[in-house]
């Protein structure tokens, strides 16, 4: 296709296409654990890094990445040990990380325009470094699905018994919370810290409505959001939109269909 | 059948908010037994079996599993567990009745713990003994509750437990249901040699399948056979009127 012919939207598509991998790969665990909004949590609390990172000349992606998963371990900790309810932790943490951002931002007053880019991601403007980034990221998190993928799903399902079949249950926890971590970093300078959580959340929300098995339904939330970059790539070039957005409102049409298609799946089933 | 201690309690206490929940609890689970855990609601089953399986930490006491420390047990494949929420299915959660039942085969595997053919073959076999392998790939929000436990039974057994724990495994099952399910345990007790502990408020449901009954009420009032339950007068005084209906058997 012609517009992949130019270097930028190359990058754009293949950083794109690795978010998309890693967010849905992801995206199912957080669902059915009832912890679809760690992402959010944890994209505010990434803008402090992001603040810190600008602040003291440091690359903005390893600031928030360190900063990302203490807080991330930190909500699975105060979960854990001090019986605090995972959205207050959530709630605590990211409003601790917004605060800190929007001092540290007002405090150095010059990188405002480098901060929006992270809020809302410029896919288009993915440097090779970061399209590697990307791919170290993504392996990161695709190898570590693929070799605790049986635990992270008992654990998911039945924790109480996947702690009584000797599964080290804090220990994955902790795992999970990372690996969100390191995808909402990844997220941020593509669709934006904003958007993130709309990646983590929709193709694996589409791919539920339709999957009969953990394994078909992961497969289909990865279609979903695969295709959703690409789609998106090409209405963001040739409508002149943004493409974050634009990936965001195809991902969420694809939930949609794929909704109403349960329903009157349901419905043709219960009155056939 | 030999007299094998599987589990042992001894002295166990334990103390939830300050307030004592089980008190002083001995009891030795021998190899073979059908053994039925009654008690009004709050007497302390359901802690009792979160101790044994190591969910919970005695304030006192010690437990070991086949000869082992509680804490430093390790040989899970030996054990099976039915949780009380198992009835509680999340109707949308995606697994079909095969990758629920391939996760009982976790703890006999070593990292990384991918499934073989040869696992599938384990999970065939033991869908097949809870006669649900022609459900093998549905979805187990599919399935009615009786059927989702039967799924949970073969989850529980899959690597041949030499002990089998249930936590009310027929809370929120039809009566018809709940009958062959406890005809099905009693054929994994005397078929297949597994030791069963099975939690329960109902004890005239599954009082034709017993062989020994353990009585909580944070302390342990009652442990023995079933004939010897019949005829203890302390039981009588803790059951009141429901002594006749128990002491049936079909």
């Amino acid at each position: 296709m012609g517009i992949f012919s130019y270097h930028f939207m190359q990058r754009a598509l293949w950083s794109g296409i690795l978010l998309s991998i890693a967010c849905a790969m992801l995206g199912i665990f957080l669902i059915l654990r009832r912890e679809a909004m760690i992402g959010h949590g944890l994209s505010h609390i990434a803008f402090g890094g992001v603040a810190i990172g600008l602040f003291f000349h440091v690359l903005p992606m390893v600031t928030s990445l360190l900063v990302v998963s203490v807080a991330a371990l930190g909500i699975v900790k105060i979960k854990e040990k001090a019986g605090v309810y995972e959205d207050t932790a959530i709630g605590i943490f990211s409003s601790i990380g917004m605060a800190a951002g929007i001092i540290i931002a007002s405090l150095a007053g010059s990188f405002n325009v480098d901060l929006m880019s992270y809020l809302f991601g410029n896919i288009l403007a993915i440097s090779s470094l970061e399209l590697w980034i990307s791919l170290a990221l993504t392996m990161t998190i695709f190898i570590s699905i693929v070799l605790f993928y049986r635990e992270l799903m008992f654990i998911t399902f039945d924790p109480e018994s996947a702690k009584a079949s000797g599964m080290k249950v804090s220990r994955l926890e902790s795992l999970l919370a990372i690996l969100t971590a390191v995808t909402v970093v990844l997220g941020m300078k593509i669709v934006g810290l904003l958007l993130v959580t709309a990646l983590l959340v929709i193709p694996s929300a589409a791919g539920l409505q339709v999957g009969k098995s953990f394994g078909q339904t992961l497969l289909l939330s990865i279609l979903v959001a695969s295709l959703s970059v690409f789609l998106g790539l090409i209405f963001s070039f040739y409508g002149n939109i943004p493409a974050s957005g634009a990936i965001i409102l195809i991902a969420s049409l694809f939930f949609l269909s794929l909704f109403l298609f349960r329903i009157l799946k349901i419905k043709y089933s219960l009155s056939g | 059948m030999n007299n094998q201690c599987l589990v042992s309690v001894e002295n166990v206490s334990f103390i939830y908010s300050k307030t004592k929940v089980l008190s002083e609890i001995t009891l030795k689970i021998t190899r073979g037994d059908f053994l039925a855990v009654i008690g009004p609601n709050g007497s302390g089953k359901t802690t009792l079996l979160k101790l044994i399986l190591g969910l919970l930490q005695p304030n006192e006491g010690k437990i070991q599993i086949l000869g082992k420390d509680i804490k430093k047990f390790s040989l899970w494949n030996k054990v099976g567990y039915v949780p009380q929420k198992a009835t509680h299915v999340d109707p949308f959660f995606p697994a079909s009745v095969l990758e629920i039942v391939a996760m009982g085969l976790l703890s006999s595997k070593r990292f990384p713990r991918f499934i073989t053919k040869s696992d599938e073959k384990k999970i065939d076999q033991a869908l097949e003994l809870v006669d649900m392998q022609k459900f093998k790939t549905t979805r187990i929000g599919e399935l009615s509750g009786g059927q989702q436990q039967r799924v949970f039974i073969a989850r529980a057994i899959v690597n041949h437990p030499d002990i089998l724990f249930l936590d009310e495994p027929t809370a929120g099952i039809d009566g018809a249901s709940q009958a062959r399910f406890y005809d099905m345990l009693d054929i994994l007790n005397r078929i297949q040699k597994i030791t069963i502990v099975l939690i329960t408020h109902d004890i005239g449901v599954v009082n034709k399948y017993i062989m020994k009954i353990a009585c909580l009420n944070q302390k342990l009032i009652f442990h023995g056979s079933h004939d010897q339950f019949c005829q203890s007068s302390v039981i009588e005084e803790f059951l009141k009127g429901e002594q006749h209906l128990i002491c049936h058997r079909h």
